[in-house]
């Protein structure tokens, strides 16, 4: 042992191994993705004297033992699937709170650590966690019944006009329509996505889809589900069920040769296209994906052969807000002759208000939504740097795009969507209330679906190991024998179980507020108990 | 609220909250009632000829102890009627609007759990927590006893008829407790199968059964997999010896007692196992053992001399026809002679010398070889069959007609040119090698007592050693560089008395001895340069050669002027014994393949085993004096087998899944075999294997490839 | 299929048509089984003139 060489000690996780419950059974080194461990043998030897004088008897075993790999490419990523797997309560990784790790990895390797996951640092508490709804409309309002009450839960998606600007005409005395309005898809306000085939597994990607598919057709809960930039399956282009997928189009372009091909043979429109120009958790940074995630099938869905394959951080053809706007708003409306609503995403930026303010002229009535991605946004591989470092809370600035629309009397035409981190604590549908409360139509989830699936990592760095292909739960990974791990029927059912009560949830925050529609704009019925964060979301402040 | 016996009658519509509560009162309300008509009523009737507003009858109940309460509408009601509805009857005649959509408001009955109503006409956008039903004939004679009263009531018996028609009326009720708990949502498998996309979404690009792999599997679904790979590996020694002599197999049939092919098979690899090995190789095979991880290094040296005496076998096979021909009887020369020997061709050995045996016999001090031992080696050779002409010059003419006659020829002629730097006073230089054939000759070269030794090469250390044997008193050697010599050999030569000193640089020599550059004399009656030898190519023509004098060849060790002719030994680069006697080992083998028209081999080795596979965790550390008292034969208990399999079963034993079987083959070896079916990848076996045969590969890298 | 290709005019009555409403023009020709078209654009988009 040296100086500089890497030690137990300077990882992030430690193994505690404790040998006396150790049956050698295996079953943690076979299970282990990483090879972050490995049966090792031990030498035990003492040199004792058990006479009344002293005489040497040596005693001498060699014991196999598990053991921790202590390097810079296989250290454990702390997801514990050696726990789960072990029968005796031998095993399980002990996060190191001395870790080095940072500093080693970078001084060893000499290039930017990267993982998966969401921001790591500032996981404390959150400031949609501190919103409450703090307006009960008991008295002042009828209040509703969350469970036996029906309520109008539709978000558009699309350009929606202003009554004024319908184009209605007076003829003979009747109403008609001259012209055919932009297209708008009314639709939950809680759109899944924007994940990639890649950065998924297929049959997470599949189980997404199934999910959506059973949620509109079996619980009318008439959810979305964005496709990501990793190409769509032609299977599911061809199919009934691609009413319920918007497109997504970002700035590598994978896989729209196929999706354009496929034209043709739709039985369907698709529910959108979004343009994914930034996300959340990497902004200013493209869509990652590395190398050994590259399977036989993605190369061909994707178009493209197994390398690291990395999204430009920004679309080649597009220079400024105007361009963009005419560039790939008018393309891809005309691609499905207008009668499929296009919207843009961006990272949630100092500048985003520019930008919407900018969207919001639209001459041509073709921009049909902006879906801004917050800081905690998740994605499945990305420089650590941007994941901590880069980014903008999502809540003031939803409110301040929300505003800037109510200040031109704009509200509700170019429809926000707001997502990055949303479910972080588990319950999506408080999250989601209090966005659309702050001025969002509507929110995004990804990463929480996942973790709706059996994701084990956290933001505490746990796992976290999204971008190594070793995805130990099948998620993440094009690893055939991991996998095979994900059971498709269950992801499914836990997204689908998960919306039902959401949904549930989201009705028992409508009811005590007397809304049985969406509540946008509603923030008279949040109350923040800091004065600063209060006045800046323009909310009550309650103490 | 009303008690029972209270009768309230009203004229005309009312506001909000008529018969709220009704607790047994009869209340006609001849009008239109407001919003909250006969909410919460327990008991008694409400009648109302008129319509009612939003949320009418809701949470009416039934107390067992009362009668139930009644609630007639001649019209309609609005939203929310009926809302958690928990008992009683509702009866909304709809009169007048038979032809409007519903009769009752929209979101009526929401949450309705016990109660009837009974409505005539249509109902739309009733909650989900109801039934809507034809009547039975209860329903129908509760109608037809109840509406004459109720219509008296109201004063309208005129539509006594047309109400009466029970084809129009239905009625609603709640679920049961168990009728709503069903759940009716298709379980997700079920979904995949029939409804969606059939095959799966990804079924045209990837093979796929929606198998649920546990965290823990055998077969293909292991994330790795185990093979004992013996031999996979170079071991250290193995791969470190010039001659590739695999000391870890000859331990290991020592250990399976087979003590006599353990002796044999170095024979396979060299015919100078105790000449060389055992004495004069500084055995690179030690200095990289594993065991010296633990202790100090197996005794391969003392196993070479264990095969001194053993006989030569294997030369009674078929002799071929092909005829090979050896310049130089050298440790190339007759490594390669015995190999081909051995290969059953006809094998001519030419010797310029009057002995065989090259510089073994001509050069090396008796005291780092027995003359014995390698004169009984030798004979061994010569035993084989083989012509040996001494005395024989290969000049030009002599090397045509050879490489006319033979099939294959092979240069061992070693390097016999001793080289000299030609500062001033060079010609009073002694030139090593002659100094050292005289010696070994028995021509007892004159020495002065002060001896200087220009060079500490080996070949140096050599001469220090036959400058003390002829009556030297005082030798030191000079170089310019640290030392070439083995420590071995330096450390010979010091407890002679010799010093070496370094970097000196030679000016010139005098009488006096040898004058350095800067300025020191040291003084010498005899001053002996040994900084090497080159190969004397004289019978070659000069388009072999290379501008510095080198034959052309390729990585066979063919000439490039005559595939047939092979270059061994000193010939190609100055080196070991032990590497002259892997050349003679290659040039044999690549002759051969050669002859038989197979494809030559350039003797890549199999990568050393990484130190991290052989456990030293084992072997009890062992210390020196214990271990030089141990008898050669003794170190299989040393060896750690590296790489070869030592038969230990640990793997077999450890095995948690019990997957590893011992197969014994008919040819007397053996192997160990992992049953995929019951293998979970662990890699234990690979963990604890002592000799790091079992490898883990990565079932990944196998599907992902393909 | 018709040889002479069908022409759409950019430019209607002395007024440039929107992108979008140019494209529902060529759209209402294919539906009716046209696939040859001159266009005569004045700077609509991704179709220049």
């Amino acid at each position: 042992m040296k100086v500089n060489k890497i030690s137990r000690d300077d990882l992030d996780w430690k193994i505690a191994y404790r040998p006396d419950r150790c049956t050698l059974c295996g079953k943690c080194v076979a299970a282990c993705p990483f090879k972050s461990i490995e049966v090792g043998v031990e030498k035990r030897r003492k040199v004792i004297s058990d006479h009344f004088t002293p005489e040497p008897k040596i005693e001498f075993k060699t014991i196999p033992v598990i053991r921790q790999k202590v390097n810079e490419y296989e250290f454990c990523s702390g997801c514990g699937i050696c726990e789960r797997v072990c029968p005796n309560e031998a095993i399980n990784p002990e996060r190191n709170s001395d870790s080095r790790l940072g500093a080693k990895y970078r001084a060893t390797v000499a290039d930017p650590y990267k993982r998966g996951g969401r921001a790591n640092l500032s996981t404390g508490e959150r400031t949609l966690d501190k919103i409450r709804v703090g307006r009960i409309s008991q008295m002042t309002d009828p209040s509703l019944d969350a469970l036996r009450h029906t309520f109008d839960m539709l978000a558009p998606f699309g350009r929606v006009l202003p009554a004024g600007e319908m184009p209605f005409d007076i003829q003979n005395g009747k109403l008609v329509m001259n012209d055919a309005p932009p297209k708008v898809n009314w639709i939950y306000p809680i759109v899944i996505g924007d994940m990639s085939i890649g950065a998924l597994s297929w049959r997470m990607w599949e189980a997404m889809a199934i999910a959506t598919a059973y949620l509109n057709e079996e619980c009318g809960i008439p959810i979305r589900m964005c496709s990501g930039e990793g190409g769509v399956p032609v299977r599911l282009l061809k199919s009934k069920y691609l009413k319920y997928t918007i497109l997504q189009i970002a700035s590598g372009h994978f896989g729209w040769n196929r999706i354009i091909n496929a034209m043709p043979y739709m039985q369907e429109l698709p529910a959108g296209v979004l343009i994914k120009i930034g996300q959340g958790a990497k902004p200013g940074d493209g869509g990652l994906l590395q190398a050994k995630k590259v399977a036989p099938h993605i190369s061909e869905i994707r178009g493209v052969p197994k390398a690291d394959l990395l999204s430009p951080p920004n679309h080649q053809g597009l220079y400024s807000i105007e361009e963009s706007v005419q560039k790939m708003f008018l393309s891809f409306n005309a691609a499905f002759k207008f009668q499929v609503p296009v919207s843009i995403k961006v990272a949630a930026s100092s500048t985003s208000v520019s930008v919407y303010n900018n969207l919001l002229r639209d001459p041509y009535n073709i921009v049909g939504g902006f879906f801004m991605d917050g800081i905690n946004g998740g994605t499945g591989a990305a420089n650590e740097i941007s994941l901590d470092h880069t980014g903008h809370p999502i809540v003031s600035k939803l409110r301040d795009c929300y505003n800037a629309a109510v200040h031109q009397g704009k509200q509700g035409q170019i429809p926000l969507w707001a997502g990055g981190g949303l479910g972080q604590n588990w319950n999506l549908a408080a999250d989601a209330f209090k966005m659309m409360a702050l001025g969002a139509n509507g929110v995004f989830t990804g990463k929480l679906m996942l973790q709706l699936a059996g994701c084990v990592g956290n933001d505490k760095g746990k796992c976290n190991a999204c971008n190594t292909g070793l995805c130990p739960v099948g998620i993440c990974t094009q690893n055939p024998a991991l996998v095979k791990r994900l059971d498709i029927d269950k992801a499914a059912e836990h997204i689908v179980n998960y919306f039902i009560s959401t949904d549930y949830e989201l009705k028992k925050m409508l009811a005590p507020i007397g809304n049985s529609s969406l509540p946008v704009g509603r923030s008279d019925c949040l109350i923040y108990e800091d004065k600063a964060v209060a006045d800046r979301l323009n909310i009550q402040y309650s103490c | 609220m009303g008690m029972f016996g209270t009768e309230i009658e009203i004229e005309g519509s009312a506001p909000a909250d008529v018969g709220w509560l009704n607790a047994g009162a009869d209340i006609v309300l001849k009008g239109d009632g407001g919003d909250t008509t006969a909410h919460c009523a327990a008991t008694g009737n409400i009648y109302v000829s008129g319509r009612t507003g939003t949320r009418s009858g809701a949470l009416m109940k039934d107390d067992p102890k009362f009668p139930a309460p009644e609630f007639w509408v001649l019209r309609k009601t609005g939203s929310f009627s009926f809302e958690f509805m928990g008992g009683g009857i509702g009866v909304i005649c709809g009169l007048g609007y038979e032809d409007k959509d519903s009769v009752m408001g929209d979101r009526s009955c929401v949450g309705m759990v016990g109660g009837t109503v009974y409505f005539r006409g249509k109902a739309k956008g009733l909650s989900e927590d109801v039934w809507v039903m034809d009547l039975d004939e209860n329903d129908k004679e509760f109608l037809k006893e109840g509406l004459p009263r109720f219509l008296k009531k109201i004063d309208k018996t005129d539509s006594l008829e047309t109400l009466s028609d029970m084809s129009q009326w239905k009625k609603v009720v709640a679920k049961t407790y168990e009728e709503r708990a069903v759940k009716s949502l298709i379980p997700m498998h079920d979904f995949r199968m029939e409804r969606w996309v059939e095959g799966g979404i990804f079924g045209d690009i990837i093979d796929e059964d929606y198998y649920v792999a546990d965290y823990v599997e055998t077969d293909e679904n292991r994330l790795k997999y185990p093979e004992w790979q013996n031999a996979h590996y170079s071991a250290p020694c193995e791969y470190n010896c010039p001659v590739f002599i695999p000391t870890q197999k000859r331990i290991s049939l020592l250990r399976q007692d087979r003590l006599q092919e353990a002796l044999e098979l170095i024979l396979d690899y060299s015919p100078f196992p105790a000449s060389v090995c055992g004495q004069v190789c500084p055995n690179l095979c030690q200095d990289i053992c594993s065991r010296k991880h633990v202790d100090i290094p197996v005794k391969i040296k003392e196993l070479g001399q264990l095969s001194k005496t053993v006989e030569a076998k294997g030369f009674d096979a078929e002799q071929k026809k092909e005829k090979v021909a050896i310049i130089g009887s050298g440790g190339a020369g007759l490594t390669a002679a015995w190999h081909l020997r051995k290969m059953g061709y006809q094998v001519d050995v030419f010797e310029q010398d009057s002995v065989i045996g090259g510089k073994l016999k001509q050069v090396i001090p008796n005291e780092r070889l027995a003359n014995e031992v390698l004169e009984t080696e030798i004979k061994r050779i010569l035993d084989t069959g083989l012509n040996a002409h001494t005395n024989t010059l290969v000049d030009k003419k002599k090397f045509k007609e050879i490489t006319d006659n033979f099939d294959a020829v092979v240069i061992a002629v070693g390097a016999h040119i001793p080289v000299v730097i030609p500062f001033e006073g060079h010609e009073r230089l002694v030139k090593g090698l002659d100094f050292l054939k005289e010696v070994n000759k028995g021509q007892n070269p004159e020495v002065g007592e002060k001896v200087v030794v220009i060079g500490a090469g080996n070949a140096a250390m050599d001469v220090v050693i036959g400058a003390y044997e002829m009556g030297a008193k005082e030798v030191t050697a000079i170089d310019i560089q640290k030392p070439a010599a083995f420590d071995v050999e330096i450390e010979h030569v010091k407890k002679l008395g010799a010093k070496i000193l370094w970097p000196r640089y030679t000016d010139k020599v005098t009488e006096k001895g040898v004058h350095l550059k800067d300025g020191t004399l040291l003084e010498a009656d005899t001053v002996i340069i040994a900084i090497g030898d080159r190969p004397d190519f004289g019978f070659l023509d000069r388009d072999w050669l290379t501008e510095k004098g080198l034959v052309k060849m390729n990585e066979y060790l063919q000439c490039e002027g005559n595939n047939k002719v092979f270059m061994t030994g000193d010939a190609i680069k100055q080196g070991l014994f032990t590497h002259a006697l892997g050349d003679g080992r290659k040039a044999a083998i690549n002759i051969d393949k050669m002859l038989q028209g197979r494809k030559l081999d350039n003797f890549e080795k199999a990568p050393v085993i990484p130190q991290d596979k052989v456990k030293n965790e084992y072997y009890h550390p062992l210390n020196a004096q214990s271990v030089s008292e141990m008898e050669a034969g003794d170190e299989t208990m040393r060896c750690m087998s590296c790489g070869f399999c030592r038969d230990c079963s640990f793997c077999l034993e450890v095995c948690p899944e019990q997957a590893i079987t011992r197969v014994a083959n008919a040819d007397g070896t053996f192997e160990y075999i992992s049953n995929p079916s019951k293998c979970i990848g662990c890699g234990i076996c690979a963990g604890v294997c002592p000799c790091g045969v079992w490898e883990m590969y990565d079932m990944v890298d196998k599907m992902m490839e393909s | 299929m018709a040889n002479n290709p069908t022409k759409i005019q950019g430019i209607i009555d002395g007024r440039r048509v929107s992108t979008q409403k140019l494209l529902y023009n060529i759209y209402d020709k294919i539906n009716e089984g046209l696939t040859e078209f001159e266009v005569e654009a004045s700077g609509q988009h991704n179709i220049g003139g």
